[in-house]
């Protein structure tokens, strides 16, 4: 086998025309000596080995890992590069998903088993060691989860398991307890920095769903819902005290502030001119850093927050797709404000909330 | 334009069809039909036909059929498809194509329907774009088969592919163990 691997090192990679060699033959004959050899049943390895090599340049190193781990002919046209973290959590998100047991763990950058008992409501139950108590890995040390963390604990290896489980069509039961909706009363509206106690009756919600996106793979979409209604004082910004919808959009109550605060964020914007108007109508908006639609409702009376999250398809717990709903991916510590800065995906807006509503309800009962 | 530049060219497939490049059945469409002058564009959009027409010359073509001996019929007319959408194409020195060879799996979404076919006639298009030396179609081939690879597990592409696995238990643990993440790395 060693001399296939020498063979395939001294075969350029084709970047021009090239008429299939000597040796392009010689390392296609030795790689096929394998009693177990593809060479009837598997048109691609077929293909001369230069254009073999054509299609491993364009694979990025997690790809062309999980490529060459598919048989000994191929293994043997690897040319291993080291990977890097983030790379080889890719590779590991890969592999997981032919495995129906396991998760990916980026903190041990390992598989860890699956538990039916730790869910986003739950989450205290996981299988990693080190989880709670490794500050190294911010994502589970700093209560950096996304959609309203404070009530339900969305966690990267939840989703995963979800459109895993819906994939393979198995785990009926603990697809519906990570796909389950949450309903919290009374949220506070303050949040910490700022004391001050509700004055507004308040409700959270939250409704995950899995839906095929464009390219037909699976993707977990959350709707939460925040709602405020009159009680001791009318709805007004200043009585919703404030909330992060995503890392980067929020409001930011003016009470019992000393310090000047920054001007609202396009939300904020979006729920004053939404109190301001008399005819109550929707106001839609989306955030350009990450997979986040919103709506908003108000009156004096009574405002719905609407908000659309994609928290993406099955993937590494490094991808864009995750990473940038968590503040983790846009707050450093020379820079606390998160708004624009940091890793961004953007979307079209509207897409996420369109993809929700669209979503087939069989895949999800 | 020279007489000799709206001469027809036709090729001969390896299982004896001669197919005019102008009279391909995606030109064919109603009352449109390729002008003569395109047919060179087309067809030159293959290095080899290219080059060979530039060794014979019109008068040495005459009104034969070159012969492509590696392509069949089917694979030489969805060859032609791809070559006169393209026809119009900026044509890349060959120095500098490596350097400007895109690496990113996008392809653009006329080529993407285009490779919607069966994994034989996708692999027969490549090997075709390789011989008649045509590299934008043998890159678009190639990223076709890498975007049917990127994102499975080994499992999932030996499935896609009909690959046997031909590891044995023990080569299996080795790579296993081989991939193990090692913080100190």
């Amino acid at each position: 086998m060693d001399n296939v691997k020498d063979i395939c090192r001294v075969v350029p990679p084709t970047k021009e025309r090239r008429q299939r060699t000597p040796i392009d033959d010689g390392a296609l004959r030795l790689a096929a000596e394998n009693p177990k050899a593809n060479e009837h049943s598997c048109a691609l390895l077929q293909l001369p080995v230069d254009i073999l090599l054509l299609v491993v340049d364009e694979l990025e190193p997690p790809h062309r890992l999980a490529f060459a781990h598919t048989c000994r002919a191929l293994h043997n046209l690897h040319r291993p590069v080291p990977l890097l973290r983030d790379q080889h959590l890719e590779y590991l998100a890969c592999v997981a998903r032919s495995r129906p047991e396991q998760w990916v763990c980026e903190v041990c950058v390992t598989f860890h088993p699956a538990v039916t008992l730790d869910t986003p409501e739950q989450p205290q139950l996981m299988t990693c060691p080190h989880g709670w108590l490794k500050r190294r890995c911010l994502a589970y040390s700093l209560g950096d989860w996304p959609v309203d963390s404070r009530h339900l604990k969305i966690d990267h290896r939840h989703v995963q398991l979800a459109l895993k489980y819906l994939r393979l069509g198995i785990h009926h039961e603990y697809v519906q307890k990570l796909l389950a909706p949450h309903r919290q009363d009374d949220f506070k509206t303050h949040l910490k920095t700022v004391q001050q106690r509700n004055v507004l009756k308040t409700r959270y919600s939250v409704h995950p769903k899995a839906a095929a996106g464009a390219d037909g793979h699976l993707r977990y979409l959350t709707l939460s819902v925040w709602l405020y209604q009159r009680d001791h004082h009318s709805v007004s910004l200043e009585a919703m005290g404030n909330l992060w919808i995503c890392p980067h959009l929020s409001f930011v109550s003016r009470f019992g502030s000393r310090s000047p605060i920054a001007p609202n964020d396009q939300f904020g914007a979006a729920i004053e001119t939404a109190l301001a108007q008399d005819d109550h109508s929707e106001m839609r908006g989306a955030c350009d850093r990450c997979a986040t639609d919103f709506s908003v409702q108000a009156s004096p009376d009574r405002a719905e927050l609407r908000v659309w999250q994609d928290l993406g398809p099955e993937c590494s717990p490094r991808s864009l797709a995750w990473r940038t709903h968590l503040r983790e991916s846009c707050t450093t510590y020379f820079c606390p404000q998160p708004r624009v800065w940091g890793s961004a995906l953007h979307h079209e807006p509207g897409s996420v909330r369109a993809l929700y509503d669209c979503a087939a309800e069989d895949l999800n009962t | 334009m020279s007489d000799a530049k709206l001469q027809k060219i036709l090729l001969q497939s390896n299982d004896g069809v001669t197919i005019d490049v102008g009279k391909s059945p995606p030109l064919d469409i109603g009352f449109w039909r390729t002008p003569p002058s395109l047919y060179r564009a087309v067809a030159e959009r293959s290095v080899l036909i290219r080059n060979m027409l530039e060794d014979l010359g019109d008068e040495g073509i005459g009104n034969q059929a070159i012969p492509i001996p590696n392509v069949n019929e089917a694979v030489l007319k969805k060859v032609i498809e791809w070559c006169d959408h393209h026809r119009n194409d900026p044509v890349q020195p060959a120095d500098e194509e490596a350097d400007t060879r895109k690496k990113t799996t996008d392809i653009e979404e006329w080529d993407q329907k285009f490779m919607q076919v069966d994994q034989e006639m996708l692999f027969e298009v490549i090997l075709a774009a390789n011989y008649l030396d045509i590299k934008p179609l043998l890159d678009v081939g190639c990223k076709t088969v890498a975007n049917m690879i990127k994102g499975k597990s080994p499992e999932e592409i030996r499935k896609t592919f009909n690959i046997t696995n031909d590891f044995t238990p023990e080569e299996e643990e080795h790579i296993r163990r081989e991939n193990e993440w090692a913080e100190d790395r």
